[in-house]
């Protein structure tokens, strides 16, 4: 006979929830005493040096010498769906300070928050538009002719286009769990990866603009949900419980939500030509993207190419990633596994000791 | 509770997760009593009691307690059908039966009460029969005969369908099913003149309403019957504990167990077309009855002279146009200005371009 397992008794669910309400009780005290500046993210200082449309580019102050500062810049080029902070979540917990550390000038594009009289930007505008002038900017305050790319996630996809279309203009690009072959996850599919990408092939994204205009935040993080609905939506909420009491645990809690669901609408325009050229089209690997009227050949991306994964990465699977070293006429093409997950690669503990380590040594062992 | 059946475990953790719901709620909400909401329902009184507390300090703890709030009701939802769902399970596992079809028909029903539900939460409770009295009662009187026939003659179908001709619906009303009736054209005739455009909307919005429901519980039911495979694989893995001679002694140790083996049963449906087309389906029909919803709001709009959405977005796309070709000719200006020593040339504006 199958000798059931649960084997819960009365008590010791008394004694249970008299723990939890303990827990919760100091928990809302806790809460009660925490400040909007106690819950900062993005707080690395920095200047503000060039601003278009509601898109700021920023300058990090240096954390080095000026003598150890590599000439070559870095824009960091963050995804147009999510904010800026995950790349500087929290002082122990950012690639922007990391970066910094290592000697890198590090600049970084903040999209911001569209509204709906910005929901008819395209690719064209993005790319040859605001990207071309913030690099433009930067070349010309640096004064130095290229300077490097970071890309985070889909702000990869945009780069490695940005790059291929501007060989005078970049010189070192730098690739973070970016979608490159949006196909390259089916051949060994595994349910757990590659949810939000099968969804999106799916979806009409025509209708789905003509309602919204830019799509809300909201419906992302909810297909970003579905890849684990119980624990991301009920789960994370009752183990919460277990830190509230811990003020510290709990600001890095909050910080991670307050990035997570705080951020910005997806540009309609811009959304229904990602979708519909990269995600269902494919076309970046299969060699017939277009923007604003010029091919984008990835043969003719030549220069030196870092490729850094989350070996755990179920929104980005590894293979859509590394399956640019096919494509690229880069010979100077090198890949790097972390082990962690798609944010984990920002905000994970190991990647603090990794990623940017990897970075620097990379772009110093380029001439950077 | 040891060595009794399952059976008598399940009754009375059963009673035990209610009584822990409303302990937990009760004492939170006795926490709470000096806050405002204090009367209401525990998860009621401690959302607002919370709202209170954390008012004047910072949004993202205010966001967190509102999610804790409202993750637990719908948690708790959630644990329902997992603890019934196992009270279904557990008397033919026992007997060594198959307890799959019985698991099947409690995950059907359960579908058809979260839909109706969601369209209680939603407004869309109101049914065609309700919906012809309130097109009667704003329509002309003399339409009220005749959408009360329309109603019933498309009641199987599309109202707005029926109304504006050439369907089954229509056909059915005037008997010109299979028939060379004298009459046979007369459903192509504009039945209200000059607002029959406005009425068309109206209708089109019906008709979303109508697809909506329909996507509405095709979806949930894929979701009722998905959670029932979850609640199959968590079986199973309550298998492999009892194998191992281990015990779940603790509720949250059991909605781990729970979470965990949901969330990998629930990617799998997913991921099959099945499921996919049906979620599809039901974005769609709410996407069609916002897209109808909007161009009825707009017709009001314009009668009582205010700006439509897509007049916005007519000047929206203006802008956008305009900003581009300011670009365009600031480009221009600047290939055509004199060279100046050093630096690379701005294709952009002023160095701090405000937005707009």
């Amino acid at each position: 006979m199958f000798s059931f397992p649960i084997q819960i008794l009365p008590a010791d669910i008394a004694a249970e929830t008299a723990a939890l309400n303990a827990k919760l009780a100091k928990g809302i005290n806790n809460l009660t005493n925490l400040t909007d500046d106690d819950i900062d993210i993005g707080s690395t200082p920095k200047d503000v040096i060039f601003e278009q449309d509601g898109i700021k580019v920023y300058h990090y102050h240096a954390l080095v010498e000026p003598s150890k500062i590599m000439k070559t810049p870095l824009l960091i080029v963050p995804p147009l769906i999510n904010g800026y902070e995950v790349a500087d979540l929290q002082p122990d917990r950012s690639l922007v300070r990391n970066l910094l550390n290592q000697g890198i000038d590090v600049f970084l594009n903040d999209w911001g928050y569209p509204r709906q009289v910005d929901k008819y930007r395209n690719m064209d505008d993005y790319l040859n538009g605001y990207l071309d002038d913030t690099v433009d900017f930067i070349r010309k305050q640096q004064g130095v002719d290229k300077i490097a790319l970071f890309g985070i996630c889909q702000g990869g996809a945009m780069s490695t286009t940005y790059a291929t279309l501007n060989p005078d203009k970049i010189s070192h690009l730098v690739l973070t769990v970016s979608p490159i072959d949006f196909d390259a996850y089916k051949a060994n599919h595994k349910p757990h990866e590659g949810l939000m990408f099968t969804m999106g092939a799916d979806a009409d994204v025509e209708k789905m603009v003509a309602v919204h205009g830019n799509v809300p935040a909201t419906v992302l993080n909810e297909s970003f949900m579905m890849a684990s609905p119980f624990i991301l939506n009920y789960g994370k909420y009752a183990d919460v419980i277990d830190i509230l009491d811990d003020r510290a645990a709990l600001q890095n809690f909050l910080r991670m939500e307050k990035w997570l669901f705080g951020g910005p609408d997806a540009v309609g325009q811009m959304f229904k030509e990602f979708i519909r050229d990269f995600l269902k089209g494919n076309k970046l690997v299969k060699g017939t993207l277009e923007v604003g009227g010029r091919k984008v050949d990835l043969k003719e991306l030549t220069i030196p190419i870092l490729n850094i994964f989350a070996e755990k990465d179920h929104i980005v699977p590894p293979p859509c990633t590394v399956a640019l070293g096919k494509h690229v006429g880069s010979k100077d093409y090198t890949e790097f596994a972390i082990a962690t997950g798609h944010i984990g690669i920002y905000t994970g503990g190991l990647a603090q000791k990794v990623l940017a380590p990897t970075v620097g040594n990379w772009m110093r062992e380029r001439g950077a | 509770m040891e060595n009794k059946n399952p059976n008598e475990q399940l009754g009375g953790i059963v009673n035990a997760w209610a009584e822990t719901q409303k302990r937990m709620w009760g004492d939170w909400s006795a926490l709470l009593q000096n806050l405002p909401g204090g009367k209401e329902s525990p998860i009621e009184a401690a959302k607002k009691g919370v709202e209170a507390a954390t008012q004047g300090t910072n949004e993202a703890a205010r966001v967190l307690m509102d999610r804790i709030t409202s993750s637990q009701g719908a948690m708790n939802r959630v644990m329902d059908f997992f603890f019934k769902s196992m009270k279904i399970v557990a008397p033919n596992l026992e007997a060594n039966k198959d307890w799959r079809p019985d698991l099947k028909g409690f995950a059907e029903q359960w579908a058809k009460e979260s839909t109706a539900m969601l369209e209680r939460s939603f407004g869309m409770g109101s049914h065609l029969g309700s919906l012809s009295g309130t097109l009667s009662k704003d329509l002309p009187e003399a339409m009220g005969p005749w959408l009360s026939f329309l109603m019933q003659a498309a009641s199987s179908g599309h109202v707005g369908e029926a109304m504006l001709g050439g369907t089954a619906g229509i056909n059915r009303l005037l008997s010109m099913e299979g028939d060379a009736s004298a009459l046979a054209g007369i459903g192509e005739i504009p039945l209200f003149g000059a607002s029959r455009e406005k009425n068309a909307k109206l209708l089109r919005l019906v008709d979303a309403v109508v697809d909506l429901r329909k996507n509405s519980l095709s979806f949930h039911t894929a979701f009722a019957e998905a959670l029932a495979k979850a609640v199959e694989a968590t079986v199973e893995e309550l298998g492999k504990v009892a194998a191992k001679g281990e015990k779940i002694t603790a509720v949250r140790q059991l909605m781990g167990l729970w979470y965990r083996t949901a969330d990998k049963s629930l990617l799998v449906t997913f991921n099959t077309q099945e499921f996919l087309d049906k979620q599809n389906a039901f974005t769609k029909a709410q996407q069609q009855f916002k897209l109808a919803q909007r161009s009825v709001v707009e017709d009001i709009f314009r009668g009582l002279d205010m700006p439509t959405r897509s007049e916005l977005d007519e000047t929206y796309q203006v802008i956008h146009e305009l900003k581009k070709e300011v670009r365009a000719l600031r480009q221009e200006l600047h290939s055509t200005a004199p060279a100046k020593s050093g630096g690379v040339p701005r294709k952009a504006g002023p160095a701090r371009a405000k937005s707009e």
